[in-house]
């Protein structure tokens, strides 16, 4: 009894304790580049909130919002007590990807409904910024909905932040035939199976 | 150039000319030689990293220990005005051996100051901030063998046993020859790092007998004593004779710890690239930790990189990372 009273009393202590730079700097990195994403510190520790519909470098397509409409991926980012050893998850909320989508490869969607941003756990060190999972992010929302649209069959191995392969398709508006079962494979250099 | 010739390179921008090694300890042993000849003094010994030979360039002080005989001083041990006493009793004997002006035994003493533990004696100009300088401390020896040692400022005596950690160097060192020379490179390192505050010699020099391996090549041994620091740093450098606590209770653990972090991880690259073979990479990866004195070549260009350097040390942008 002693043993388990002396357990129970213990208080846990949270990752930014521990790494109280590491959530000044993430604070900084993130409400910088994504103002509408709102801290809370329930848990381990989230981030919720919408993304831009294009935060990437390259100019915005044209006819982006034809495809997406016009608000960016509206999620939740949770973070591991781990944190920053192991990568926080991001789980999209609006658009929700279906319970079909998950586990599915070819959507980057877990068994979690959380996003499958990582192929390789080996690629987090705990140095990389959540910024730039935030990024890749806004890149499947944008993948998302070319899926839906059937323009594509599965999305691209390493997203689209720095890749404009897919920009073609979002720089026209869809054709009719895009919101049926057409489904037209990206021609870019390098595509490949995930 | 190989990796182990550059870190002799190194090594001697680190350590002091062996002249002025050679002048401090003739200083130091002067004073020991003449404070001995003291009728209440029992015993004399060099403390401080010159006695470690764990010193940095350039040595501008010295310490020694002078243990005096309690039956002389029967006051002395206990708290009170007799830790104060104790400091100008060696001021007065100092002077009386030492002074430039009147010194019985030499002249080189031109000013002495009260410190807390000790009296500091100038033997240039004390306006100088390079001046030489002889730390002086008082000591009663006990019977476990340990010492007790004055306190100024809170009018008291303190335990201590500075020759515990002098054993303990002496004793790495025996084991692998490469550890004096190392605390001396960390101890240089340490200036490099951006803390609040300062980092004391003396932390690096425990941090280095705690987590420094005792076997291998300095490259992997340095490797493995950053990746351990981190981590045990954030217990805090305590002394290891068990009797003085904490060394630097201010010291700034975080940012300490997050720089052996990053020196952990360039020398792990540094080590993984010399095993790939890319020893100019690993030179420069050294070079990145210890600053513009570690000898590396130029990087090459664009292409030469990309043909030799090992994938570890250029790390794909995680946005750009597989997914799904």
């Amino acid at each position: 009894m002693t043993t388990h009273h002396q357990r129970s009393a213990r208080t846990p202590i949270a990752w930014w304790e521990c790494e109280p730079r590491r959530l000044h700097r993430d604070q900084e990195e993130i409400t910088t580049r994504f103002p509408d994403l709102a801290w809370q510190q329930d848990g381990a520790g989230t981030w919720e909130g919408r993304l831009p519909r294009w935060p990437f470098h390259r100019p915005e397509p044209a006819h982006l919002t034809d495809w997406t409409g016009h608000e960016g991926l509206l999620l939740r980012m949770e973070y591991h007590q781990a944190y920053p050893m192991v990568a926080p998850r991001i789980i999209p909320l609006a658009p929700r990807p279906e319970p079909l989508e998950w586990t599915q490869h070819r959507w980057h969607v877990s068994g979690d409904a959380s996003l499958c941003l990582l192929r390789e756990d080996a690629v987090w060190t705990g140095r990389e910024s959540a910024v730039d999972l935030l990024l890749k992010a806004a890149g499947w929302r944008i993948e998302y909905a070319l899926m839906k649209h059937h323009v594509i069959d599965e999305m691209t191995a390493n997203g689209i932040v720095s890749d404009d392969r897919l920009d073609h398709f979002l720089a026209r508006p869809p054709s009719p035939d895009e919101s049926g079962h057409h489904a037209a494979r990206p021609t870019g250099p390098g595509e490949s199976a995930c | 150039m190989g990796i182990d010739d550059a870190f002799n390179d190194y090594q001697k921008t680190v350590n002091e000319d062996l002249d002025k090694t050679k002048l401090a300890r003739e200083r130091r042993d002067l004073f020991k030689t003449a404070l001995l000849s003291e009728p209440d003094v029992l015993e004399t010994f060099g403390s401080g990293s010159l006695s470690r030979s764990t010193q940095l360039r350039p040595i501008h002080d010295v310490d020694i220990v002078i243990v005096y005989d309690g039956d002389a001083h029967p006051g002395w041990g206990v708290s009170g005005p007799s830790a104060e006493e104790a400091l100008e009793h060696i001021r007065t004997q100092v002077n009386r051996l030492l002074s430039q002006s009147n010194g019985t035994r030499d002249n080189v003493v031109r000013h002495t100051l009260l410190r807390n533990h000790a009296v500091k004696c100038f033997l240039d100009d004390p306006d100088d901030p390079e001046a030489f300088t002889v730390d002086v401390m008082a000591a009663l020896r006990q019977a476990d063998g340990t010492l007790l040692i004055p306190e100024q400022l809170n009018t008291r005596w303190v335990p201590a046993n500075p020759e515990y950690l002098i054993d303990q160097v002496a004793e790495r060192q025996r084991g692998w020859p490469h550890f004096r020379p190392l605390v001396r490179v960390l101890k240089q390192w340490r200036h490099t790092v951006h803390v609040e505050g300062r980092i004391k010699s003396l932390v690096m020099e425990v941090l280095a007998l705690h987590c420094m391996p005792d076997f291998g090549n300095r490259a992997t041994a340095l490797k493995t004593f950053f990746t351990a620091a981190a981590d045990r740093v954030h217990e805090g450098v305590w002394d290891p004779a068990g009797l003085c606590g904490e060394i630097q209770p201010d010291l700034d653990r975080e940012a300490l710890a997050a720089a052996f972090t990053e020196a952990a991880d360039l020398a792990d690259q540094a080590c993984a690239a010399a095993a790939a073979g890319d020893t100019g990479g690993a030179l420069r990866l050294w070079q990145k930790i210890f600053g513009d004195d570690f000898p590396a070549p130029a990087a090459p260009g664009k292409t030469a990189a990309a043909i030799t350097a090992p994938a570890l040390i250029t790390p794909r942008p995680i946005k750009d990372a597989p997914q799904g």
